[in-house]
């Protein structure tokens, strides 16, 4: 008759798959397993070949643009899997995969040394001691000292929310000058480790970090991560300068356009759009699919899905510096 | 306290008629001490000498040396034997001495409050140790802004094992120096983890090993346990790993008198008798004006409230000072009176309190002078807890069963012999149930990857094939030999550790009454999490399972012996709204239940003599009605609907029904087959933990004939979705009657006992007066056996079965 008192744990309870139960019942009834339980664990296996029913229906099918432009975004991710390399850690592998950045944004790599070179000339001296200057123009001054090669823009793909696991760091930096994005990959749940490793020889070369909402997920998430894996975190490296843009972005431009989202931002501010995008909500199905079967598409619009965030990311941090 | 004195004034009262049937006298003793082999630190040296302590009792010195040594133990003394210290000596040696944190878990929030407050009260007459020892409480409760600091800065944490498997554990990286530190783990009242909640903590506890050994520390668990048969059993199965038992109680202990009393006889009808709770009245007033200190326990809630109401009424009306100093204590109060309650209970300022078992665990409110046991308690393990709060180390104490209507109790009250030489239960906990293990193995690989090798086999033999079952479903992913979890949120959430999850009703008062709540109450500002307007203050919470039977609409609900009106009870909002009126009646609901089978999973078509079914269940329960009771009197002065939709449970059930030729059998023998199924219902419930290794209280069972249109048992388990402990009691059917029948045959009574048919596990409402419910008829033990002899077939019942064995060891392990 009323559903409105039936508990959280009662639903949780009830919603139990009817083959797992069935599974649940044959083993509860069974005589416990000796010492060694691989004959059960083999009978086990074999049933399951019958009945393997993914419990999630995860494959959400990419989001499709109806007219596709040339540079839709389904099409320049094609391939980006195949051309990553495999990077041994002492913590195990993964996948890197490097794209210069003038493929995510065409005339990027010209444009962003222009302003970096205006920046450095706005910026004198005298201004960094300027007690008026509004918060944050601080951590601009030390952005724009870091330039070109010590600062470091990060983006996290992860499983879910607190405790949840990362699967893919996407790092945009410049190496002589010269912008790149690299996607840090864990092909699979046991490779997450040597991703963070990964990430930390990285970030040991930079001294500004750049993220949107970082503060309060990103970053600590990579924290987080990399004690879960007993992975040594250097003490000086928390300290860095972490400008999170989000921030400084909600100051510049509150109640300017629907909100302070990324992709609002890229759009209004950037003034760039994209297609065919895989929606936020649907990236920790989609690696949860790929981790399963293998399916190449959708991780590879996650992937793309990253860079151009970093892409945009970067973006911003010049216009909010200058 | 002069007992004696107090007993010859009872019996000098007028009223008196032979109602105190039996006065067992308990020997004092004197305490036995002993020294650590290596001494304390100065420091605690002195905090001990503060407390007036100068010499240890030897059970306090063998719990420091285990521990010293790294062997995990529980420790088994009784009530105010100094049991705490056991575990606080070693922890407080640790946290002075070196950077060793320790984590206590208590099964109530309430409990790690009581002890929060005891170790703040150790330390603090010592600036050194104050800063030595640091404790937190990590609860449900807990600011979300003093979290962080708690995690950083508390080396001695206190929580629950709840927040441990839901909010500690999923995030370890936070806790990492935390864990890495840990040296000591507490299990407090170990024994109320069996059955469901046991099966649960100790996949939570062998989560928690896995978390210390990821970060590199292997704590010591100490634990302490009320007494019941097999402390040590039972702990070593909730860790994995056997412990030491240290149960030589050394603490010295006053006279103690253990009285039975049964209340007198009502007019001719010898069958009914004087309620209990009105000779808990008397016993309250006359302890109290002989100038003791006196717990009354009852079984419900209402129960309290009326002695409480009772007795104060009667100490006014004598114009005595003792009427201000008499309260209730039950579930339901808020923290901040439950506190003042226990302090005023400790620093002696409330000389009587009225109290649910709420007060059986082990809150500290010092011992008292008499202890009155309000009806039997329903088990042996209980009545020696609450009995146990009643007990000075050097005065004499009294302990008091007032007996109640029910068979059980009149037999108990008949065969003295019995309860005084009965040994406390057994606790029985399954911690390779694989419908608990399908729950925390999620759970465990998301808090670190499962290992295939050297790490799934701590969780027990069946972790390996449930793991792959799980794998299989795409819940975890096995990669290289290891199960990650597939999603992203913690598993843990939506994963109760007890029958029911904890939700709860707030009460709150609507002002414009003619005064405010008190006792206290007026002065505190509301909960700022309940979004009330400043008109309303919550005075006290409700379980969401209960609501419905205590705060419906029109209702007269009870607080410390006040009456309060329920204007509405907003489900959604899970809030009762009442209003202050003097009322001379109070109200008690009217329950409706039944078990209705819905899905049928499997039948034993070749089950002889009886139908034999194993399914899916649905069991609701509801308020339909309510009756208005006039204080004192008990006068029946109206009854009043009740429309509030039902409650419900689904679980899976096992179900026997006597077929047409076995009832035409009983019928021959001139004994009724429904006579028997009740017998059988209630062994049933008694014997399936053996066979299902559950506890009593996890299973239901009802005796119903809508379903099969013929007297039927339904057993069911009493947790969403259910637990395989009746799906066991299907399979192995024959063998838990087998137990059932030995049960019944060897019961050396007449014509049915607590011990056989008569002890089913059929809890009171807690929100009624027992006053007002009829006791339940003792089964007739002849057509239980007859039924039992029907359903086995001859061969199995001299056969040895093995459950039998596993029951003797028990039996014989009550010694």
């Amino acid at each position: 008759m009323s559903t409105s008192i039936t508990t959280v744990a009662s639903r949780t309870a009830n919603c139990m798959d009817e083959s797992l139960r069935q599974r649940l019942e044959s083993l509860n009834r069974d005589p416990m397993p000796a010492s060694s339980p691989s004959a059960v664990l083999k009978q086990v296996v074999k049933a399951a070949m019958d009945i393997a029913v993914p419990r999630r229906p995860v494959r959400t099918p990419v989001e499709r643009p109806t007219a596709r432009p040339a540079t839709s975004s389904a099409q320049s991710a094609a391939g980006l899997l195949q051309r990553g390399d495999v990077v041994e850690t002492s913590v195990g592998q993964h996948l890197r995969i490097n794209l210069p950045l003038d493929q995510l944004w065409q005339g990027g790599t010209n444009l962003l040394a222009a302003r970096q070179q205006f920046l450095r000339l706005v910026t004198s001296p005298t201004s960094t001691d300027d007690k008026r200057a509004p918060v944050g123009v601080h951590e601009f001054t030390r952005f724009i000292a870091a330039l070109p090669d010590r600062t470091l823009a990060l983006d996290l793909e992860t499983c879910g929310l607190a405790g949840a696991a990362l699967f893919l760091i996407g790092v945009l930096r410049q190496t002589a000058g010269v912008p790149r994005v690299e996607l840090l990959l864990a092909r699979n749940y046991g490779e997450e480790a040597a991703v963070l490793h990964s990430l930390w020889e990285i970030v040991a070369d930079h001294d500004v970090l750049l993220t949107f909402n970082g503060k309060s997920f990103d970053w600590p998430m990579v924290v987080e991560r990399s004690v879960r894996h007993r992975l040594p975190v250097p003490a000086d490296r928390l300290k860095w300068t972490h400008i999170d843009v989000l921030h400084h972005a909600r100051r510049r431009w509150k109640g300017q356009f629907p909100n302070c989202r990324l992709q609002t931002l890229e759009r209004h501010v950037c003034r760039r759009t994209r297609e065919g995008d895989i929606p936020g909500h649907a990236i920790p199905a989609a690696y949860a699919n790929y981790v399963r079967t293998g399916f190449e598409r959708e991780m590879e619009a996650v992937l793309y899905h990253n860079a151009l965030d970093l892409v945009t990311l970067f973006d911003l941090a010049h216009r909010l510096a200058a | 306290m002069d007992v004696a004195a107090l007993l010859k004034r009872i019996q000098s009262r007028a009223d008196y008629g032979g109602q105190l049937e039996h006065v067992e006298i308990l020997p004092e003793r004197a305490g036995r001490f002993d020294s650590p082999q290596a001494p304390l630190p100065e420091a605690l040296v002195r905090l001990l000498a503060a407390r007036g302590i100068e010499q240890l009792y030897c059970h306090q010195v063998a719990a420091l040396e285990a521990a010293r040594a790294g062997r995990d133990f529980v420790v088994v003394t009784g009530t105010a034997s100094g049991k705490t210290l056991c575990y606080n000596l070693p922890i407080l040696e640790a946290a002075i001495t070196e950077p060793a944190r320790a984590l206590y878990l208590f099964p109530t929030k309430a409990l790690a409050q009581d002890q929060l407050k005891g170790l703040l009260e150790l330390v603090s007459i010592d600036p050194e140790l104050a800063r030595a020892v640091r404790p937190g409480v990590y609860d449900g409760d807990t600011p979300t802004a003093q979290r962080r600091r708690i995690r950083g800065e508390a080396n001695l944490v206190l929580s629950n094992p709840d927040m441990l498997h839901a909010a500690v554990l999923p995030y370890h990286p936070k806790w990492a120096t935390f864990f890495s530190e840990l040296r000591y783990v507490v299990v407090d009242e170990v024994h109320t983890y069996r059955g469901i909640m046991g099966a649960h903590v100790s996949a939570v506890l062998r989560r928690l090993m896995r978390i210390c050994e990821h970060y590199g520390s292997k704590p010591v668990f100490l634990a302490a346990s009320a007494t019941i048969a097999n402390p040590g059993e039972l702990t070593s199965r909730l860790l994995g790993r056997e412990v030491d038992v240290i149960d030589d109680d050394g603490s010295p202990r006053g006279r103690k008198y253990f009285a039975l009393w049964n209340p007198s006889p009502l007019g001719k009808d010898s069958l009914a008798r004087r309620s209990a709770n009105d000779d808990a009245v008397l016993w309250l007033v006359e302890s109290l004006k002989a100038g003791g200190q006196a717990l009354a326990f009852t079984r419900t809630r209402q129960a309290a409230e009326l002695i409480h109401r009772y007795t104060r009424d009667e100490l006014a009306a004598e114009h005595s000072p003792l009427a201000d100093k008499v309260r209730a204590y039950r579930g339901g109060y808020l923290p901040n009176e439950r506190r003042q309650i226990e302090q005023d209970l400790f620093s002696g300022n409330l000389r009587g309190v009225a109290a649910t078992n709420a007060l059986e665990l082990g809150i500290d409110v010092g011992s008292l002078d008499v202890a009155l046991l309000v009806n039997y308690p329903g088990t042996i393990a209980s009545s020696w807890q609450q009995a146990g709060r009643s007990g000075r180390r050097h005065d004499e104490s009294l302990a008091v069963l007032l007996a109640g209507n029910d068979p059980v109790d009149q037999y108990l009250l008949r065969h003295p012999e019995y309860f005084f030489s009965q040994s406390p239960e057994h606790a029985v906990v399954d911690p390779d149930n694989p419908y608990v293990l399908a729950k925390h193995l999620p759970a465990a690989a998301f808090e670190l990857p499962l290992k295939a090798e050297g790490d799934l086999e701590r969780f027990g033999p069946l972790a390996p094939p449930v793991a792959g079952a799980l794998n299989d479903q795409g819940i975890v992913v096995e990669v290289k030999q290891q199960y990650y979890f597939a999603g992203g949120q913690n598993p843990a959430i939506g994963v109760s550790l007890r029958h029911m999850s904890d939700n709860t009703f707030s009460i709150v008062l609507i002002e414009g009454g003619r005064r405010k709540v008190e006792g206290g109450m007026s002065t505190r500002t509301p909960d700022p999490r309940n979004l009330t307007p400043p008109s309303h203050t919550v005075i006290a919470n409700v379980d969401a399972i209960s609501a419905p039977e205590l705060v419906y609409p029109e209702a007269v609900y009870l607080h410390n012996g006040e009456t309060y009106l329920v204007r509405e009870l907003d489900l959604e909002g899970k809030v009762a709204y009442v209003e202050r009126r003097e009322i001379d009646y109070y109200t008690q609901a009217v329950l409706e239940s039944n078990v209705r089978i819905t899905g049928e999973r499997e039948t034993n078509r070749e089950f002889p003599g009886a139908v034999l079914g194993y399914g899916d269940v649905d069991v609701a329960w509801q308020t339909v009605a309510f009756k208005k009771i006039k204080f004192a009197t008990k006068e029946n002065i109206g009854l009043g609907p009740v429309n509030i939709p039902a409650q419900n449970l689904q679980t899976t059930a096992v179900w026997l029904a006597p077929d047409d030729a076995t009832r035409a059998a009983m019928k021959a023998s001139g004994l009724r087959a429904s006579e028997g199924v009740v017998g059988l219902r209630n062994l049933a419930v008694v014997a399936l933990p053996f066979v299902a290794m559950c506890d009593s209280r996890d299973l239901g069972g009802v005796v119903d004939s809508k379903n099969l249109g013929r007297s039927t048992m339904i057993l069911y388990d009493r947790y969403p979705g259910g637990l395989g402990y009746c799906e066991r009691g299907f399979a192995n059917m024959p063998q838990l009657l087998t137990i059932c029948l030995e049960i019944v045959r060897d019961c050396p009574c007449e014509e049915g006992c607590p011990s056989c048919v008569g002890l089913p596990n059929l809890r009171p409402a807690i929100h009624s007066d027992p006053d007002l419910s009829r006791g339940h008829p003792m089964p007739d033990k002849r057509a239980t056996i007859r039924l039992l002899e029907l359903l086995i077939a001859p061969a199995e019942i001299s056969a040895e079965s093995p459950a039998l064995s596993v029951l003797r060891i028990g039996v014989d392990d009550r010694d």
